[in-house]
């Protein structure tokens, strides 16, 4: 039963055709709030600022944002309505209910969720880095602000709801008990490769890892020559200085070496490795005083424009030596910005499948798809002078 | 089959996923006939993929043999360090 007397809001007031706007009907939670009108226009007011324009994020997106703060605050209310919306807009079933058990969906939108579940539920553990987070599964800065509004609105409607008594405006699902990992996750470097529950098989490394794990350092020291070489090209990519990413190398492996317990196998110990490397480069990076940004600026998205439209030669392998070749690649691609740069190392230089280099960098398949498209073209645009026939034939 | 106008734009979205080759039959079709009458996406198909192939063998920022021994050397010492005070 409800705390308060119900009466529906006159439908002649703005905010009950904002309202049902936004959601179709008045939610029972503003028609509780009779006794104080005047408050119910300023949340609709905020309702609309933050639900209707889709600028940065998506409806569906801020959905999910609202539907992890209500299952977070266990609001069976709350998840009732926000599944309704996400239902509304095409998203599954089991995208929902994995939201309402605990889980990350797939893709960028498990970065947003994740962020609504640790602000609800653990604010004083909330830092830069959980913001970092969504910079680097690829939200942009009005992104990021309008998600941590979109959870502390979502916080406030549940607080009114709990406290109004309303009942859902839907059947309600229960929601399951989230148990101690849900609450407690792991550090980002094992938790991120942990979207699968399934552990790969066929990993060249397994019994090395295994031997690894029971403490012995002479099978450690054949991982760390295993991988060194991947690991630093890896740390070229981000840092774009040899000194850095020697000094980066040791690191990871120390990282490595010390949570190696937690190693679980739901990658391959190769992923796992380049994702502390990208981790501990990215880290890095912000330390240094000039930022090079890895976000997702929507530049990913435009078009490049090529300039260079000579062709090359059959064989511009042949126009130079061994050593002039590597030369005139390693300047180039030093020049790339760094997140084009660690993708084209990751894929084109190191030749690790598109799923892993997404994996290690924490971002969309199609995210490193379109990076690596434009960081190719602007490689081939700094080498087609050197390359091209014109060049072949003087 | 339906027709498709693929123009330069379209096509040099579809670069990456051409040669990975991951496009489908019916599109792949589309971008080699756009390949077949546009000059300019040829050499830029061309010369992508000659890049992506020189990047493959160049062994750009190879650590050398001494290098890789040094610094495995210096991160085993590194945790050796560890595992002691531990």
């Amino acid at each position: 039963m409800a705390f308060f007397p119900e009466s529906p809001l006159s439908p002649d007031a703005p905010e009950a055709s904002t309202l049902s706007h936004l959601y179709g009907f008045v939610p029972r939670v503003f028609r509780l709030q009779s006794g104080m009108s005047r408050a119910v226009g300023p949340q609709a007011n905020l309702l609309e600022a933050l639900l209707s324009d889709e600028t940065h994020l998506s409806r569906a997106q801020k959905e999910r944002v609202l539907l992890a703060t209500s299952a977070a605050r266990r609001s069976s209310y709350g998840v009732a309505l926000h599944e309704q919306m996400l239902k509304l807009h095409g998203v599954s079933e089991s995208e929902i209910s994995r939201i309402v058990g605990g889980g990350l969906p797939d893709g960028p939108e498990g970065a947003l969720v994740a962020a609504a579940k640790k602000l609800v539920l653990k604010p004083m553990e909330f830092q830069a880095e959980d913001i970092e987070g969504l910079r680097r599964a690829g939200f942009n800065e009005p992104q990021i602000l309008e998600t941590v509004l979109l959870i502390g609105y979502g916080d406030l409607f549940n607080t009114l709801q709990f406290g109004t008594g309303a009942e859902p405006d839907f059947t309600a699902r229960a929601i399951p008990e989230w148990t101690d990992k849900i609450l407690h996750p792991e550090p980002e470097e094992t938790r991120l490769l942990d979207v699968e529950d399934a552990k790969v098989e066929n990993d060249p490394d397994d019994e090395v890892v295994s031997r690894a794990q029971a403490g012995d350092l002479v099978a450690f020291e054949i991982l760390v020559e295993r991988h060194t070489q991947r690991i630093y090209r890896t740390l070229i990519g981000l840092l774009g200085n040899p000194d850095d990413a020697k000094d980066a190398l040791q690191d990871t492996f120390l990282k490595a070496f010390q949570n190696l317990g937690r190693f679980e196998r739901r990658a391959k110990f190769a992923t796992w490795l380049v994702s502390i490397a990208s981790n501990t480069g990215l880290q890095r990076l912000r330390d240094r005083k000039q930022f090079e940004s890895l976000d997702d600026d929507g530049s990913d998205q435009e078009e490049f424009r090529p300039k260079q439209v000579r062709a090359w030669g059959d064989d511009p392998e042949e126009m130079y030596s061994k050593i002039q070749q590597r030369d005139l690649l390693e300047r180039a691609i030093s020049r790339l910005p760094a997140k084009y740069r660690v993708v084209v190392l990751l894929r084109d230089v190191q030749q690790l499948p598109t799923e892993d280099a997404a994996a290690a960098l924490a971002l969309s398949v199609p995210a490193l798809k379109a990076r690596l498209l434009r960081g190719r073209l602007m490689l081939r645009e700094t080498l087609a002078p050197h390359f091209g026939a014109e060049a072949q034939s003087a | 089959m339906t027709h498709l106008h693929i123009n330069c734009s379209d096509f040099r979205a579809e670069i990456g996923n051409l040669l990975d080759g991951d496009v489908d039959p019916q599109l792949r079709a589309h971008l080699e006939a756009h390949l077949a009458e546009c000059k300019a996406c040829t050499v830029i198909y061309d010369s992508v993929r000659k890049t992506i192939r020189i990047l493959a063998d160049a062994n750009t920022f190879e650590l050398s043999a001494t290098e890789l021994k040094s610094g495995t050397a210096s991160i085993m010492a590194r945790i050796r360090g560890l595992k002691e005070q531990a």
